[in-house]
């Protein structure tokens, strides 16, 4: 008793497939997403390149206006020192947990990675807030200050320190998952092998381990790096209304100032700024491959 | 680092350190929500649940964390949609400008939220999408969608081709092996997706702050303001809250990779 | 079951436009048969099953089952079960789920369903398994289990993809048993994928020998192992002495370093290069060690060990290298440095290759 499907499958159901087939059944999928973006995404920042050269007359005033601003100016350089430190700060702290849950693995890892994750996935506003309790006038930090006999507590809080040691604390998992993500590719019989060789712990890990964890910390230094220069939160809440980085400048923009020409140059500046970053770090994210 | 002398290196009891750093501001935080004091005190005087019990029935918490809820759930539906398809494509199908069209999709993820706060603020407006959940939904489906798409083609990646051949032998059609196997397989994946989808737009503040109203506040817009106005330990409640829905969606991750892995295991 | 017959003609496959990865094959499988595709990696014997299958579409040629075209039939209508080398079991469902998934999607009725899975898991035996998913069995069990589910809806063909790889030795062996007693019981056409040649050979009716995209020898396995048709298959079968010589007159050839073997009467011209198979099994001690057609002298320079067989490995003649086995309870008899005799009977001389005529010198 044999089980006959029938041997010509369905006519209406093969003609289709191969018409999807022809034009390439990949592209049909990506449509929606494609189309989304375009819409929604692409044409409001094209609106927002159209209005710095537009408002409030077209031209190129805008810009000439913020390069010949020295406060706006002192705002971008700011904004890029901060975040340097930021970005340096970070990888210093960050290294040693991404190389600890690489390296051993085992329970620790599992305990550094939770941590990591947890705190990578909790909102910046929630983590901000935390540290403005923790340095707040009547926080932990204030209380012992004082006891150390600082009396007043100098204010930490709405400070240019503030906002940088918080920003730098928000930053440090992403910092971390990055480099964690390259260092767990590097192979662990290799310090074994240069300790075989004869090299002391610390000689093995400058001459094999650090090398092969270069491409992973450049990879995180520019992804938080560009993360840093686009802060809004942080410095709103945290930072000194004196020192102000760009991204506060241009939420001013919008909310009190109204200046949209304005804005939108700031913001074309940041993005520009932004870009060139991102795609030195995707060609350069190909030259390290020569490590695989 | 002498490690071969200490029978703990230093390296682990300095990276411990370092994650206790990491860690200690929700250390602040989790306590505060029950303390008694009506400000930022720190060590709280007394425990109580006044905070979350104002947190749960104070129209002014209740009604933007609603509305975060809603735009969360509305993010989530229409990201999935455009999201997977995206993913298969990207996954198993090879045409031009594939890559160019890949960067698009995760372009998102790179510009910063203050430029696309201040590009919805005027295109919106002039599609009078300000102070609406539409509008929210729609910014939040972009920034959501490249995070979408690196989940599932994540999954897709492991995922075993033989699956679908096998169904196909054994006499399924295309439509059939997709929704009998290829589907119930990848569910897993797909809802770890939709909850960090949900988890980013509900926790998205920047573009929240400019282009949703009093009547579509969301709960970070609120917090925010809250902070600059007063300080109101409510928001330590409100924190906790959120805290615990990434607390969640991070052990929810964990148990489905469990699942998955003993499934999965030939032993 | 209904076994079909399946043929392929002149099938091509080929990537990118320049290389063949199947080569223009010409194959015709009865039903009922055993037919083992046997190569080395690469050969194209996986890509000829995954377009017997459906998965792979043929650059050129027919595929036809039963006399009827199928080359064109998507995979889903072919009614070929398949045996894949991870199993490809559903994750997601038990095993009675597996088991039962394309007779649901053949719409069977419950009653009929539920009878011929309980049949088919109590024939390879496991029907004490049937509430349990798929990673809460061994290797061997979901072996079976794929077996069961590609058995169930009775196709009239079984392609089966290496299935053996994965399972451990004495577990391959004791499946190799129950797989062959299976196709005796059911009488279904078996297409089986391997390069272990043991495999093929304890279980086959026909092999086909696999190498660069073509079959080089089509036949039963004493036929393969005792009759290879080209230098490839007769170096991938079993051990083997290869040995290059020219035709110095009829039913005897020249080989240099050693001297002459006495081969069966074929009417080859004179002078014709020749390549002869000698397997090391064939030989025979003897006492004498004096070179003759049919017998020669080996100077031993190492002897390993099997347990059951001993493998003298040294030169014969005035130095051309040669191996031969003998039972394993001659080990005292032979250490390496020793000279010994050794004879053979012409009718286990094989030639595998030989100029064509026109080519003689």
């Amino acid at each position: 008793m044999a089980d006959q499907l029938t041997l010509s499958a369905g006519t209406g159901q093969e003609a289709a497939a191969r018409r999807i087939a022809r034009v390439g059944a990949g592209p049909l999928l990506l449509l929606p997403a494609v189309l989304f973006l375009a819409v929604f995404f692409i044409v409001p920042l094209l609106i927002v390149v159209w209005m710095s050269f537009t408002e409030p007359a077209s031209g190129v005033g805008n810009y000439v206006r913020f390069f010949s601003s020295a406060h706006d100016l002192g705002i971008l350089l700011n904004t890029f020192r901060t975040s340097a430190i930021v970005t340096i700060a970070a990888l210093v702290i960050a290294y040693p947990v991404a190389y600890v849950a690489a390296r051993y693995g085992g329970a620790i890892g599992a305990v550094l990675l939770l941590v990591v994750t947890l705190s990578f996935w909790t909102s910046f506003l929630v983590r901000t807030y935390a540290w403005m309790v923790i340095l707040g006038v009547k926080g932990p930090v204030a209380a012992a200050l004082g006891w150390l006999g600082f009396s007043p507590p100098p204010q930490i809080l709405f400070t240019t320190f503030a906002s940088t040691f918080a920003m730098t604390h928000l930053l440090v998992p992403f910092m971390t998952l990055t480099l964690y993500s390259v260092m767990k590719r590097i192979d662990s019989s290799l310090m074994r092998a240069a300790s075989g060789l004869g090299a002391r712990p610390w000689r093995a890990f400058v001459s094999v381990y650090l090398p092969l964890s270069l491409p992973g910390v450049v990879n995180g230094a520019v992804l938080v790096f560009i993360t840093c220069l686009g802060f809004y939160v942080t410095p709103a809440l945290l930072g000194s209304p004196r020192d102000r980085m760009i991204a506060g400048a241009i939420g001013e923009e919008i909310e009190h100032l109204l200046d949209f020409g304005h804005g939108s140059a700031m913001a074309m500046v940041l993005l520009a700024a932004t870009l060139a970053l991102f795609f030195i770090y995707t060609r350069f994210f190909g030259l390290d491959r020569l490590w695989r | 680092m002498r490690s071969l002398a200490i029978r703990i290196p230093v390296s682990k009891i300095i990276a411990l350190a370092i994650a206790a750093f990491i860690a200690a501001p929700m250390f602040v935080v989790i306590p505060m929500s029950f303390s008694t004091a009506p400000s930022l005190e720190f060590p709280p005087p007394g425990y109580w649940l006044g905070y979350y019990q104002r947190f749960f029935t104070d129209r002014n918490w209740l009604v933007p964390l609603f509305n975060s809820i809603a735009i969360g759930c509305g993010t989530v539906v229409l990201t999935m949609f455009l999201a997977a398809p995206a993913a298969f494509a990207l996954d198993r199908h090879q045409f031009r400008f594939k890559a160019l069209l890949n960067l698009l999709l995760m372009m998102p993820l790179v510009v910063p939220h203050i430029v696309m706060a201040l590009a919805y603020y005027s295109y919106f407006g002039q599609l009078r999408l300000v102070q609406s959940y539409t509008g929210l939904i729609v910014a939040h489906t972009c920034l959501s969608i490249p995070i979408a798409i690196l989940i599932l083609t994540a999954a897709l990646k492991t995922f075993d081709r033989n699956l679908e051949r096998a169904a196909a032998g054994l006499g399924a059609r295309p439509l059939e092996t997709f929704l009998r196997v290829t589907l119930p397989v990848l569910m897993p994946s797909f809802v770890i997706a939709a909850l960090f989808v949900f988890i980013h737009s509900f926790d998205e503040t920047v573009i929240a702050l400019f282009i949703s109203g009093r009547d579509t506040n969301t709960l970070p817009r609120q917090m925010f303001n809250s902070f600059q106005m007063q300080a109101d330990p409510v928001l330590s409640a409100a924190s906790s809250v959120l805290f615990s829905l990434v607390l969640i969606a991070v052990g929810m991750t964990s148990v489905v990779r469990a699942v998955r892995s003993r499934r999965n295991r030939f032993s | 079951m209904q076994a079909r017959s399946l043929t392929l003609k002149n099938l091509v496959k080929s990537y990118d436009g320049r290389l063949n990865a199947v080569d223009c094959i010409d194959l015709s499988i009865q039903a009922g048969e055993f037919v083992s595709f046997l190569g080395p990696s690469g050969s194209g014997k996986t890509t000829t099953l995954m377009m017997i299958a459906g998965f792979e579409q043929p650059s050129s040629g027919r595929i036809a089952m039963d006399g009827a075209p199928i080359e064109q039939i998507p995979p889903y209508a072919r009614n070929i079960g398949m045996v894949f080398q991870n199993y490809a079991l559903f994750p997601h469902m038990t095993v009675n789920d597996n088991v039962a998934f394309p007779l649901r999607i053949r719409r069977r009725a419950k009653a009929e369903i539920a009878e011929r899975v309980r049949r088919t898991l109590e024939m390879v035996g496991l029907s004490a398994f049937g509430t349990r998913f798929p990673s809460e069995l061994s290797g061997g069990q979901q072996q079976r289990v794929a077996l069961a589910r590609a058995l169930v809806f009775e196709p009239g063909v079984v392609l089966l993809d290496e299935p053996l790889g994965a399972l451990d030795k004495s577990l391959r062996e004791q499946m190799q048993v129950e797989l062959k007693r299976m196709h005796r019981d059911l009488g279904v056409t078996m297409i089986y994928v391997t390069h272990d040649q043991t495999e093929a050979m304890t279980m086959s009716d026909r092999i086909a020998v696999f190498n660069a995209g073509r079959i080089e020898h089509l036949g039963p396995p004493t036929e393969v192992y005792f009759k290879p048709r080209s230098r490839f298959v007769a170096s991938f079968i079993g051990d083997s002495n290869l040995i290059e010589g020219r035709v110095a007159a009829d039913g005897m050839v020249e080989v240099a370093d050693f001297g002459q073997i006495a081969v069966e009467s074929r009417g080859l011209p004179v002078g014709a290069r020749v390549l002869l198979l000698l397997r090391p099994e064939s030989f025979e001690m003897t006492a004498g060690t004096e070179a003759s057609p049919t017998t020669n002298r080996l100077q031993l320079s190492d002897v390993v060990n099997y347990g059951d067989s001993l493998l003298l490995i040294g030169k014969a003649g005035s130095g051309r290298p040669l191996r031969v086995r003998v039972p394993g309870r001659m080990a005292a008899a032979f250490l390496p440095g020793q000279t010994c005799g050794i004879s053979w009977r012409p009718s286990d001389v094989q030639i595998v290759e030989e100029e064509s005529r026109s080519e003689a010198a």
